[in-house]
């Protein structure tokens, strides 16, 4: 696999786990990897918010940093491995890398994540 | 979570509101984050649900790498040193409540916080724990700062309250020393002056018993001489009275350093008289600012110093020089040289530090000079030792020349003829003293009251005065209560006031001679004074009674 650092890459990249997700902070759609890795299905995921990806004791940290990005377009996590966890389809939360990347489309901004899970 | 607990997709609606929420949420972290207080908050066990950037700071780590760890991972709390019991630690949730102030361990150091804490319970599932953490290292550092300049003041003021009672105290011990100098001054002119009146008196016995035998020749010589010699007394007690001021009435003003010395001198005289001969140089001197009393003991102290360089009986030999003159500075330059045997040039620079002395052990303190270093030193001057082992030595003071004129000798003697007749007033409980005021006095009209309630009584019906001399110190009622009457019964009676005192002693009587707008008039009383201030108010007597008139 190459390296993939662009929003364009990371949503047409295959062979690794990836979801994306539009500026209301839902799941538009995961790759096959992502099915595979961490047990979801696509119609559980698409159109659910993603905080069902993520532990209950980041919530708080995800819904006012995403606002904060929304408002200010000021981003602090973007383009840069995170160490986070992430929760699968069983329950269990798993340390996962997380890199994520934005891009404004048609005046809406669209996320997207590489999850590496060890 | 199960996906029945999942909303279902926003409606049109309810993504404006979700819109308007994150907007709100938006504007909340902004304004927490940008807050110099750290702030996290943490879910019942203490792990990191929210934190801002001032807590990341503190944290040293990356906001990412705080959020989900346990609060008390990134801290030991101490306080004296000692980690903070479970018991007392706010970051174990059971007990967060109220404040506490400790140090903590930082990446970047320890750091002295106040840790604000807040347990709250949101439902009935879930508790909130808050954290504010303010760090107060700098405000505590600026209160101790505060604190030792406060300690620094108050220590400086009781350096400076000792060395006022030292000055004081070194004073004391002057007069004390030139107790019997100066007691000999008095008594040669008090010989002469008892001795003169009883000759007086025997002349008036005489011319009694047969007034055709006329009147001795040299009777106005006697009692010219017997005048001079109460006006040496008066002059020494003068003197003595500036050099004994207390260290509270120690006020600045613009001084002839040639009078301060005379004032020295005078009370020196016999001790200097004995062991050398005294000449004067004084030369044209700026006047300097500062307490006449602070500069007469430094005099006194140097022009002892002086005379105890010299042996006694060889005043014909040796000489005590007294020079003044000033530089091109404008400063006022004073010299005492003395012929002695000077000092060891190894002595000279420590002459000045306390307790150094080079008289035999019981004669002298080594206080002296640091005394008058000081109090030089405290006037903006400077104070030097020039010093021939032999040949003698000369001790220089510099003073910085007041902005005032240039100083004129005071001017004594001076006598007026009374122009005008008045009316007069005096209110002294010592009848010799009001008498003797009367006989002075004896060309005007002359009422005499011998107490303050007296005074009241008079003015209850006779106010016709064109000045009432008042004593300040009275037994019943002091000079003081009655003008404080007068000026609210008789205004205009009150500016004719003028205050006599052989010495305003307790606080409140040295207060109201520097407020009053009176003239205060020492006693002894200068004649000449006297008049002068009588003519003045007749003058202004007549002046309002002809407007009155016109």
């Amino acid at each position: 696999m190459g390296r993939i650092v662009t929003f364009d890459e990371v949503v047409s990249a295959e062979d690794v786990p990836v979801v994306v997700a539009n500026q209301r902070g839902l799941i538009d759609r995961v790759n096959q990897a992502f099915i595979d890795a961490f047990g979801w299905s696509q119609s559980e995921v698409a159109e659910q918010p993603l905080t069902m990806l993520i532990p209950s004791q980041f919530h708080d940290a995800h819904n006012l940093g995403f606002s904060r990005f929304l408002a200010t377009e000021r981003a602090t996590l973007l383009g840069q491995a995170l160490e986070l966890t992430i929760v699968c389809a069983d329950g269990r939360e798993l340390a996962a890398e997380h890199f994520i990347v934005a891009k404004k489309i048609d005046d809406d901004w669209c996320f997207a994540a590489v999850i590496r899970a060890p | 979570m199960s996906s029945d607990e999942q909303p279902a997709a926003p409606r049109r609606g309810e993504a404006v509101v979700l819109a308007g929420l994150r907007a709100t949420l938006a504007k909340m972290e902004c304004a927490l984050s940008s807050l110099a207080e750290a702030i996290v908050w943490t879910d019942g066990e203490g792990t990191v649900q929210w934190c801002n950037r001032a807590f990341d700071e503190l944290a040293g780590r990356p906001h990412i790498q705080v959020l989900g760890k346990c609060v008390r991972d990134f801290f030991v709390l101490r306080q004296a040193g000692k980690p903070v019991p479970q018991e007392e630690n706010p970051l174990f949730g059971a007990r967060a409540c109220g404040g506490l102030c400790c140090d903590i361990e930082t990446p970047n150091g320890i750091v002295l916080v106040e840790i604000q804490s807040r347990k709250l319970q949101l439902t009935a599932r879930e508790d909130i724990l808050i954290f504010v953490i303010r760090d107060v290292t700098q405000e505590q550092l600026a209160l101790e700062l505060q604190r030792s300049l406060r300690e620094q003041a108050a220590a400086q003021e009781r350096a400076e309250e000792l060395n006022r009672q030292l000055f004081h105290a070194d004073r004391l011990k002057a007069i004390g020393q030139l107790a019997s100098g100066v007691a000999h001054e008095v008594n040669n002119p008090l010989t002469y002056i008892i001795g003169n009146l009883d000759h007086l008196a025997a002349v008036t016995d005489a011319f009694r018993a047969d007034p055709n035998q006329g009147l001795p020749a040299d009777l106005e010589e006697v009692i010219e001489e017997t005048r001079h010699g109460a006006e040496r007394i008066s002059r020494i007690v003068r003197d003595l009275k500036v050099f004994s001021r207390s260290e509270q009435d120690q006020d600045d003003r613009s001084i002839d350093v040639r009078d301060t010395l005379d004032v020295a001198l005078t009370l020196l005289g016999n001790e200097i008289h004995h062991r050398a001969t005294l000449k004067r140089d004084y030369r044209s001197t700026p006047s300097v600012r500062c307490s006449e009393s602070r500069l007469a003991q430094v005099f006194v102290n140097l022009l002892a110093n002086a005379a105890q360089a010299l042996s006694e009986g060889h005043s014909d030999e040796d000489e005590i020089r007294v020079c003044t003159r000033s530089d091109d500075q404008r400063r006022a330059i004073i010299e005492i040289h003395d012929t002695g045997s000077g000092i060891d040039p190894r002595d000279v620079p420590r002459a000045f530090e306390p307790f150094f002395t080079t008289k035999p052990v019981g004669e002298g303190t080594g206080l002296g000079l640091s005394i008058c270093h000081g109090l030089v030193v405290g006037m903006g001057g400077t104070i030097e030792i020039e010093s021939d082992v032999g040949s003698g030595t000369c001790v220089r003071v510099t003073l910085p020349g007041s902005v005032d004129s240039p100083a004129a000798r005071s001017q004594t003697g001076r006598r007026l003829k009374d122009t005008a007749v008045g009316r007069l007033l005096v209110v002294d409980d010592d009848p010799a003293v009001a008498r003797s005021i009367v006989r002075m006095l004896r060309a005007h009209e002359v009422v005499v009251v011998n107490s303050g309630h007296g005074a009241l009584e008079k003015f209850t019906s006779d106010r016709g005065f064109d000045v009432v001399f008042c004593d300040l110190m009275m037994p019943d009622l002091t000079g003081m209560a009655v003008y404080e009457r007068v000026c609210e019964l008789y205004p205009g009676l009150a500016e004719r006031f003028v205050f006599i005192t052989g010495g305003a002693f307790t606080a409140s009587a040295k207060r109201f001679v520097r407020t009053v707008p009176n003239l205060c008039l020492d006693k002894p009383l200068d004649l000449a004074s006297v008049r002068d201030v009588i003519q003045r108010f007749v003058s202004s007597s007549a002046r309002n009674r002809k407007q009155s008139a016109g």
